[in-house]
């Protein structure tokens, strides 16, 4: 653009720009954003959109070679300029060192934020070869992530100019407890990646939904035909009225949630309508002019208002708006608590939480087959592609096996893509119109319509011995479920089991309670619910400790849960109760912050420093249900060796352990195991990536699926029975299509046979459990993980902020099969837990966007360490039993001991905002 | 939802040029420096220009020219203001001030003149168009009220600029040029205590230049309250600039506040100062009277008591640093970077 443009300029006047060092020719209008150019005429989808509004930094592109927005940047702006992606930084098909150090640090975790990174990372190094941490944490600090907690972002970026390479692959028999790069992990890198968005056919028709502007309204819907016969492009408005069964949510019997409201709206962001048709006729369709009459009606908000006797019912099928009842009742707490020589309690208050993953809801649906053979293919980012298939049989009234899933990448979920969101909508359109249909969310209406953690109000009263041994437990909490059920009734059972902390405690009496409000719906959020029971035990530990004058951490370790003890539920846990030694493992570091913070203290007025810690206890699987998992490897007769797994990657690694778990299960190198994922029509169910449960329980599937696989191969080469399990004999595939081989050796000796046919391997596991009774007696998980976390804080009294200055994590993981992942997990959960504590607040109908509802960012993370204890769960494959969740729980409880120690005041609500300590410190007048 | 609405777009290369271009197009015309501001407002529909100017191909807005003290072109990116040397070297408070604005991206993109204009924001107000629509629109654009606080008579939206506090405290003049001509202003004269109305600056004119003053005697330094460690608007900003006499006695103050009004706040705060030492009870005094003065109102994050009770904290720390004391300890945890 080298002379002034004039008037209305467009189709006639193409840009010209350089992109990855070739010239292109941009038709796009010159107001166009550079990252929709980007992705959507130039098909580098690399570059990544989360809010676009620059408050994310995922669109992060080099301007002649200065990091900028490209979601804020108009194309005209770019013209003549250098504009290098992600998909510009390898050279020649070959990993940049910054790329490779990403790869080898597991800095990707989804790897949605990935581009971005490694674009602001790319403007740093070219300007400074060995930047320091401070400058990494600066040149980054645009750029939002929300799994790793940033800290194995740092470490690549800081490892850059060592020139690393990522490690070689574990041989066989190596791989498990390897910290091997992830099997996945080149595409995100590179960009090549495909998420919910990123993979949308150019003749797909948009959907648009129309939401509810208010919390609670009833409505009216006028002629919609005649808006779509004056609007061209607009082929059809969806209504409640089009959808075969208009109700879907998590529980079988419990489909209370419709696809599209049905002439009232419970929430602020219910689908009321959908518009599908060209996407710019949707995208320009002024929603000013749709016939909706809306009668605001008076909203239940908050538990206050929901529990009130006479309160109006936010559903007319749930008296009293309650949810669900559940409890936990062993021994006889009331009469325990007479005997107590000290009592402590508490009333505890969390907010609601956003899971803020950097990938807003995306996918695409299309209509396949006719008649009797159509079916409903929807390509989607999910955590859950079985439930998803289930859920969309439901509401379409078809038959399961007529839905086929095909997940995308999920650029995060934590729990938040559990639900279902844009899937009903586009199938519906894909079967109603035959065509196919897309559906990208934006960053607001993502965040206005999913679900979000529950808030909570826990009161907790504990008692012990003159000893420190606790004798009883009270607790109830109450649960803001929102306007529909989701996830709520798990929150309700989960946290009852949990209430009593990791703790040995003989008489409880716990209750959860979930209640129906107009606000989004409360659903899964890494550790449904038990983050905010954690919250309330561990305070009410801190202070019994106190007034016996007993260590908090020695306290803790008097009562920590061992093999042999019973639980809240009389289940005896027979193996792999590792908080002693997690505390054990700590005891050092709490001595050590305990010295500096007093030296510390005691020359500083203004600023105080604190340490605290916070335990937890995680079942891993759904409560007192079946969950089982089928995976399946298999070599093709041509000598492929291919894992089909139903379990969903996330982010959390699951590729790489699983991949990891079979390769050492079936005796082959991990590097040649190929991976099919989740599609529906390809893999067994594997179920649900939640509750922490696919490393335990898809990985036990695994191992018996690979184990099945060795067997068979085994006997296919006519080797004696048993000797399989026997793994001295070294097991290879060698040779490809017609010559292929199983080949096994041991001691110099080599034995050959043709691969004649593909020999499949299946393993299942359905972790034991049973239903709990009356009082919430049973055995609602087969297994637990343990966590103690230390935090130290500084507090500015002055002006009531708090600052995390460190965190130590020991976590009880059974066994590490990869350590670089459980660390990704643990450090990612912490800082998600700092924001429960000290930053996020979701406010209904306010902070619907990235700039109002606040998340961590690079400037706000501490320094984490992270001690993986391993008493291995026999269950569990090698040992291992679950991460995802339990890296959350502990931070918060840790953060808040903390802010009492440095300052004696306990802070009973979050988030910690520093008005509310400053308030609680006593602000000088 | 809405996309980026269809228009025109002028890429001059002078600012004579730009300026008869805008004289051509009248007032639905708008200029674009760096766009991180006005293209999210464009999208959320609160500026809806028909034809857009760009000023990024005006090299003669780039430029940093020495005059009685520096004369800087407006459209001298953030970062590019940040690594001159000769702001660093005698507008402290300048450099620190561009320096936590936003992040790195936003300030490779945005410019000095892009952030004294910076449109003013609003809980109510930085939304999209469906959230607006929901709360029936508000004064500042397609609606009645302002609902930060329904009985004002005026938009209460917030002055988030960080680097005109700092550019008021040093004294710093702008320049407006037009086809009909040019005028200097005073900076602290550029602005109006309205959300609305928040810059004198008409529709034909463009922000072309910032000259300081010769500041020597002069110290200067800027402090951001912002909520998160990496990046975010400012929550409260405090610029100050003093002239000591050689014993330390001070002879000019100016204490300006970000943040706290629809406009950067001069405030008389400084006036204080004058004559005496920066001994503790001075600055006591001096934050207390900023303090009064400074209405934080609930248009951007965080309590508005809060907000208010922290002033005369941030003025301390300004005076103190001033002073000469040690502070890189209280900037390094306020700001996280070394400054």
């Amino acid at each position: 653009m080298n002379q002034p443009r004039e008037g209305f300029l467009g189709q006639d006047a193409a840009l010209e720009l350089s992109v990855n060092g070739g010239t292109v020719r941009v038709a796009s209008p010159p107001a166009t954003r550079l990252a929709d150019v980007l992705r959507d005429e130039l098909g580098l989808t690399g570059t990544k959109i989360g809010c676009n509004a620059g408050d994310c930094g995922a669109c992060t592109v080099l301007l002649d070679g200065r990091q900028v927005c490209s979601c804020l940047t108009a194309v005209a702006q770019a013209a003549g300029r250098n504009v290098t992606t992600v998909e510009g930084l390898a050279a020649d098909g070959r990993l940049s060192d910054l790329q490779a150090s990403f790869q080898k640090h597991g800095a990707a975790q989804c790897g949605i934020c990935t581009p971005g990174m490694l674009m602001a990372a790319a403007d740093l190094l070219a300007r400074t070869a060995a930047p320091d941490e401070a400058e990494v944490k600066d040149a980054l600090g645009g750029v939002l992530c929300r799994c790793t907690g940033y800290q194995k972002i740092i470490e690549a970026v800081l490892d850059v100019a060592s020139g690393p390479r990522p490690d070689l692959p574990p041989a066989a028999g190596a791989a498990v407890g390897a910290r091997a790069a992830k099997v996945d992990g080149i595409a995100r890198v590179t960009g090549e990646e495909r998420f919910g968005a990123d993979d949308i056919p150019d003749d797909a028709l948009w959907l648009r939904v129309i939401r509810s502007p208010h919390h609670h309204a009833s409505f009216r819907l006028g002629d919609l035909d005649a808006v779509v016969k004056r609007t061209p492009g607009l082929e059809r408005i969806l209504t409640a009225k089009d959808v075969p069964s208009n109700g879907f949510g998590i529980y079988p019997h419990i489909k209370d949630q419709p696809v599209l409201a049905d002439g009232e709206a419970r929430f602020r962001g219910e689908a009321v309508l959908a518009l599908v048709g060209k996407r710019e006729a949707i995208e320009t369709f002024d929603e000013a002019t749709l016939p909706i009459e809306y009668v605001p009606l008076p909203p239940v908000m908050g538990l206050d208002a929901a529990m009130a006797p006479g309160a109006p019912l936010v559903l007319p099928d749930r008296p009293g708006n309650l949810l669900q009842d559940g409890g936990v009742r062993k021994g006889d707490a009331a009469a325990a608590f007479a005997s107590c020589a000290a009592v402590a309690e508490g009333r505890f208050e969390t907010a609601f939480v956003e899971h803020a993953y950097i990938e807003p809801e995306a996918g695409w649906a299309r209509r396949v087959g006719k008649g009797r053979n159509a079916r409903l293919e929807i390509h989607v980012t999910t955590q859950t592609p079985y439930m998803d298939r289930d859920e969309m049989a439901v509401v379409m009234k078809l038959k399961p096996t007529q839905v086929h899933i095909v997940p995308t990448a999920c650029g995060g979920g934590f729990g938040g893509k559990l639900d279902m969101s844009v899937h009903p909508l586009v199938g519906l359109a894909a079967w109603l119109t035959g065509k196919t249909v897309a559906c990208v969310y934006t960053r607001p209406e993502s965040m206005a319509s999913t679900t979000k953690r529950h808030p909570a109000r826990v009161h907790a009263k504990f008692g012990c011995d003159a000893s420190g041994r606790l004798l009883a437990c009270e607790v109830d909490a109450e649960f803001d479920t929102g306007a529909y059920a989701s996830w709520g009734p798990t929150v309700a059972t989960r946290v009852p089991i949990h209430a009593t902390g990791p703790y040995m405690v003989p008489n409880v009496r716990t209750r959860g309670r979930g209640f129906f409000t107009h606000c989004h719906p409360a659903g899964a959020f890494r550790g449904f619910g038990v983050p905010q029971g954690a919250i309330a035990h561990e305070a009410v530990m801190d202070e019994l400790a106190d007034k016996l004058g007993i260590d908090r951490l020695e306290f803790r370790l008097r009562n920590a849960l061992k093999a042999g003890d019973a639980t809240a539920t009389g289940q005896v846990l027979e193996h792999s109760a590792g908080l002693g030694e997690c505390l054990e493992r700590l005891r050092p570091h709490w001595q050590r912050a305990q010295e500096e913070i007093a030296a510390f203290n005691a020359g500083s007025a203004n600023l105080r420093r604190g340490v605290g810690i916070g335990c937890m206890w995680y079942g891993i699987g759904n409560t007192s249900l079946s969950n089982p998992s089928t995976m399946r490897i298999g070599v093709s007769k041509s000598g492929v060796v291919t894992l089909y797994s139903g379990a969903l990657d996330i982010g959390q690694g699951s590729n790489t352990i699983l991949t990891q778990i079979a390769a050492d299960a079936a005796g082959l190198p991990m590097s040649t195991i190929r991976l099919v994922t989740g599609d529906t029509d390809l893999t067994a169910d594997a179920g649900k990536t939640s509750a922490s449960r696919q490393t335990f329980v898809s990985g036990k599937a695994t191992e018996l699926a690979a184990l099945d696989l060795r067997k068979k191969l085994f006997a296919a080469a006519n080797a004696p029975e048993g000797e399989y399990l026997d793994y001295r004999y070294k097991l290879a595939i060698e040779g490809n299509g017609k010559a292929a081989q199983i080949v096994i050796r041991r001691d110099g000796i080599t034995h050959r046979v043709p691969l004649k046919k593909d020999i499949l391997g299946e393993g299942y596991f359905d972790p034991p459990t049973s239903p709990a009774d009356a009082d919430g007696q049973g055995v609602p998980y087969a297994s637990y993980a343990f966590a103690a976390q230390i935090a130290e804080v500084e507090v500015d009294l002055e002006l009531g902020t708090t600052r995390v200055l460190r965190i130590v994590a020991a976590h009880d993981v059974g066994r590490a099969i990869n350590p670089i992942q459980v660390e990704g997990q643990i450090q990612g959960g912490t800082v998600q837990g700092l924001g429960l504590a000290l930053m996020e607040e979701y406010l209904p109908g306010r902070t619907e966007n990235l700039h109002d509802y606040l998340i961590p960012t690079i400037g706000d993370v501490p320094h984490m360490e992270c001690i993986l204890v391993e008493d291995p769960e026999p269950l569990g494959p090698y040992g291992a039993k679950g991460v995802g969740e339990p890296g959350l729980i502990p931070t918060a409880p840790a953060i808040l001991g903390a802010i009492e120690n440095a300052t004696g005041v306990r802070m009973r609500q979050v988030p910690v905002l520093p008005h509310r300590l400053r308030a609680a410190l006593g602000a000088p007048a | 939802m809405m996309r980026l609405p269809w228009f025109g777009f002028h890429a001059p290369r002078t600012v004579a040029e730009a300026a008869k271009i805008l004289a051509g197009e009248g007032p639905q015309a708008m200029l674009i420096a760096g766009g991180t501001d006005l293209v999210p407002n464009m999208k959320r529909r609160h500026q809806s220009p028909q034809t857009l100017v760009s000023l990024r191909r005006v090299d003669e807005l780039k430029k940093i020219t020495n005059g009685s003290g520096l004369k800087l072109g407006a459209g001298l990116s953030l970062t590019e203001v940040i690594h001159s040397d000769k702001v660093r070297a005698g507008y402290t408070g300048l450099y620190q001030a561009a320096a936590q604005v936003a992040t790195v991206h936003l300030r490779n993109m945005g410019t000095l003149g892009g952030n004294l204009c910076l449109d003013t924001r609003c809980t109510y107000l930085n939304q999209n168009y469906e959230w607006r629509k929901a709360i029936d629109f508000c004064m500042k654009k397609d609606g009645d009220i302002c609902w930060v606080a329904t009985a004002s008579k005026r938009c209460l939206a917030v002055s988030s600029t960080d680097t005109a506090p700092a550019l008021i405290s040093l004294g710093a003049k702008v320049k407006l040029v037009s086809s009909q001509g040019e005028r200097e202003v005073l900076l602290a004269d550029l602005y109006a205590n309205d959300g609305i109305d928040y810059i004198v600056r008409r529709p034909d004119e463009i922000l072309t230049e910032v000259s300081l003053p010769d500041t020597a005697g002069w110290k200067s330094t800027y402090w951001k309250l912002r909520r998160r460690g990496a990046f975010d608007f400012p929550v409260l900003g405090v610029a100050a600039a003093i002239k000591f006499a050689p014993d330390g006695t001070v002879e000019a103050a100016r204490i300006a506040l970000g943040a706290v009004s629809s406009r950067p706040l001069a405030t008389k705060a400084g006036d204080s100062l004058i004559g005496k030492k920066l001994t503790d009870e001075a600055i006591a005094e001096a934050g207390g009277k900023a303090q009064n003065v400074a209405k934080p109102m609930d248009n951007t994050d965080l309590d508005i008591y809060w907000r208010k009770d922290v002033v005369s904290s941030f003025v301390g720390y300004a005076l103190r640093e001033l002073r000469g004391d040690d502070m890189r300890d209280t900037r390094m945890r306020i700001s996280r970077q070394a400054l």
